[in-house]
């Protein structure tokens, strides 16, 4: 008896997370993915704790030991001020995750709105969106973002807003492409045939359906932001010093490159390290939620 | 009975990239309070136009003209708002496909749960409650933890049941079925065949039922009404039709059946095909399969008239076709 209750309830728990316990299952098999899977908690973890995990404040400025190479007492070295360079790293993880979450969320809430309704209502509506779309392709993304930041005014909330201006983009096309599928599923018309408003079958119909392309997309999007967002401050024109960003950093380390090239060389890894692990989830998320909607 | 539906000189056009394909041509039917009355025809020849037109669900690209009352109001002119009140509350659906009619995010009680909110119906326990019980009614078994499954865990019939289900928390009056067995097994088949004959009978629901398949007609209709290309050729009691069918396609088309008997002999097929709807022949669209056409068919269309008591055909021949 007491081993029946047990199974039954051993089988609702499998059922309840059914679709994306599939969908962990095989994302599960794929190594690279728990790898890059690793890498992000990692990051996260060191955003959170970068307090603890630091020995020195990122802004406090050793004069006395400038420019040092990697020791004891300064892990990756020390910049021009004597700043020490694995605090520095280490907080700039903060920046790069913010940016990503925040590009993110906006260019995905205006591109996925702009995508469902222009695959689903059609016509004129869908060919404004879909033309303004190709207009933002047309450029490279870095150099619009360039220009939009040029509009704004340099500082790292105007590059994340440039970036997002730039990103939405491509949630437009892949969510409209996948409504237009998605829309002609029967469980469509029979919602509409039950009295499904126009609004609620875009929400609770076709939205939850196509949100697995668009977790995809936002993983490959995450990283793209960053370096973009690197790239920026890089040219001076995202985060302003004395931010630890990552691309300013290596910006005002270029200017030391023969003399401390590991004041470069760590924060780039560090971007490095943050895309490839985006990268690595978002191929492994791809994979893993294609065969979902077969019966 | 009253007549709870009636369609009147429904014409449905499809604008297509290669012209215009008049695929309901001046549809008159009526559908009476608590009769099962089934439409028949071959695949293609307009009968799940006819049904998406009752339930004004028909592509952008199709124009519809014509009157089609439901308990005296014309559907074709209500606006959208006032429409979606009668889907599903009014009239219901059920669908060829149910592996693919459900929605694969929602559990099978959320998708249920959607009937009761938009149509705001009381409920006198809890809504969840409700749906159990519903499910009960169509025998699924275990219905607590099945209200909680999804619907890719559920099979083809069990999923079939819980439309039904669905249709019957909001209990309509009309219930189009279009093809609701024909993916399903035989012997599932017979089940969902069975739970609607006791809608029916416990709830006096019309059922429109949409099929190609004259076994299913013969086991639950009252009256049959047989369309051939986008015409409703003949409407007859099920007996009449298979006893005594009129219009030489259905004639065709019951001979084309196989009886079952030991002694089978070969079946017949009818000769020529189906009509391509972009250019359909002028006059009875059957004229040029017809093996009694004469000058007449070829030139006006024939009108639908009851040759019997309760018994409509659209022949010139009729009469002259009844010897066998």
């Amino acid at each position: 008896m007491i081993g029946m209750v047990e199974s039954n309830v051993n089988m609702k728990k499998v059922r309840s997370e059914s679709t994306w316990y599939l969908t962990w299952l095989r994302f599960k098999r794929n190594k690279l993915a728990l790898v890059g899977l690793g890498i992000i908690i990692v990051i996260v973890l060191i955003a959170i704790f970068a307090p603890v995990l630091t020995p020195y404040s990122p802004d406090e400025q050793h004069l006395k030991d400038r420019l040092q190479p990697p020791s004891s007492k300064y892990l990756f070295g020390t910049d021009e001020f004597g700043r020490d360079l694995f605090s520095r790293v280490l907080y700039g993880s903060r920046t790069a995750l913010l940016v990503g979450i925040v590009v993110v969320a906006i260019s995905a809430t205006i591109g996925v709105t702009l995508g469902l309704i222009s695959g689903y209502f059609g016509g004129w509506v869908d060919e404004i969106i879909m033309r303004t779309v190709d207009i933002v392709w047309s450029f490279p993304a870095l150099i619009l973002a360039l220009a939009i930041v040029v509009i704004l005014g340099p500082g790292l909330i105007n590059a994340m807003i440039a970036i997002a201006l730039v990103g939405w983009a491509s949630y437009a096309r892949v969510v409209r492409a996948e409504t237009l599928s998605v829309k002609e599923e029967l469980f469509v018309e029979a919602a509409r045939s039950i009295g499904e408003s126009d609004l609620r079958i875009l929400v609770s119909y076709i939205f939850p359906n196509v949100l697995s392309s668009i977790l995809v997309l936002i993983t490959y999007n995450i990283p793209s932001a960053i370096i973009t967002a690197s790239s920026l401050s890089f040219l001076g024109l995202g985060a302003q010093p004395p931010s630890p960003d990552w691309g300013l950093t290596i910006a005002t380390a270029r200017r030391y490159l023969t003399l401390a090239p590991w004041y470069s060389i760590f924060p780039g890894v560090a971007i490095m390290l943050t895309v490839l692990g985006f990268n690595f989830v978002g191929d492994g998320l791809r994979d893993a939620v294609q065969p979902e909607r077969v019966g | 009975m009253g007549v709870i539906l009636k369609i009147e000189d429904l014409y449905v056009d499809f604008k297509t990239e290669r012209g215009l394909v008049k695929a309901i041509d001046g549809v008159t039917l009526e559908v009476k309070e608590g009769e099962v009355l089934a439409l028949i025809g071959e695949t293609g020849c307009g009968k799940s136009t006819i049904s998406k037109a009752i339930m004004r669900l028909l592509p952008k690209n199709a124009t519809v003209r014509g009157k089609i009352i439901y308990k005296g109001k014309n559907l074709l002119e209500l606006p959208e708002s006032e429409m979606r009140k009668i889907r599903g509350k009014e009239i219901g659906m059920i669908f060829q496909d149910p592996l693919t009619s459900l929605n694969p995010v929602f559990t099978v009680s959320n998708q249920m749960e959607e009937m009761f909110k938009i149509h705001k119906l009381p409920t006198r326990k809890s809504i969840f409650e409700e749906i159990v019980n519903l499910l009960k009614i169509v025998r699924i078994p275990d219905a607590e933890s099945r209200a909680k499954s999804y619907p890719f865990e559920l099979s083809g019939g069990m999923r079939q049941r819980v439309m039904v289900a669905m249709m019957l928390s909001s209990n309509p009056s009309l219930l189009i079925a279009d093809e609701p067995t024909t993916a399903l097994d035989v012997t599932i088949q017979a089940q969902i065949m069975n739970l609607m004959l006791e809608l029916k009978r416990n709830f006096n629901t019309t059922i429109l039922l949409i099929t190609h398949n004259p076994g299913v007609v013969a086991e639950i209709a009252d009256r049959v009404a047989v369309m051939y290309a986008g015409q409703i050729v003949e409407v007859a009691p099920v007996k009449e039709v298979f006893d005594n069918p009129l219009h030489p396609y259905t004639r065709s088309l019951m001979r084309a059946l196989p009886k079952g008997h030991k002694t089978e002999r070969e079946l017949e097929n009818i000769l020529g095909r189906v009509p391509n709807l972009l250019t359909p022949p002028p006059g009875c669209r059957f004229h040029p399969r017809c093996p009694f056409a004469d000058e007449r068919c070829t030139g006006g269309k024939p009108e639908i008239k009851e040759v019997e008591p309760g018994h409509f055909v659209a022949c010139y021949k009729v009469g002259g076709t009844r010897n066998e």
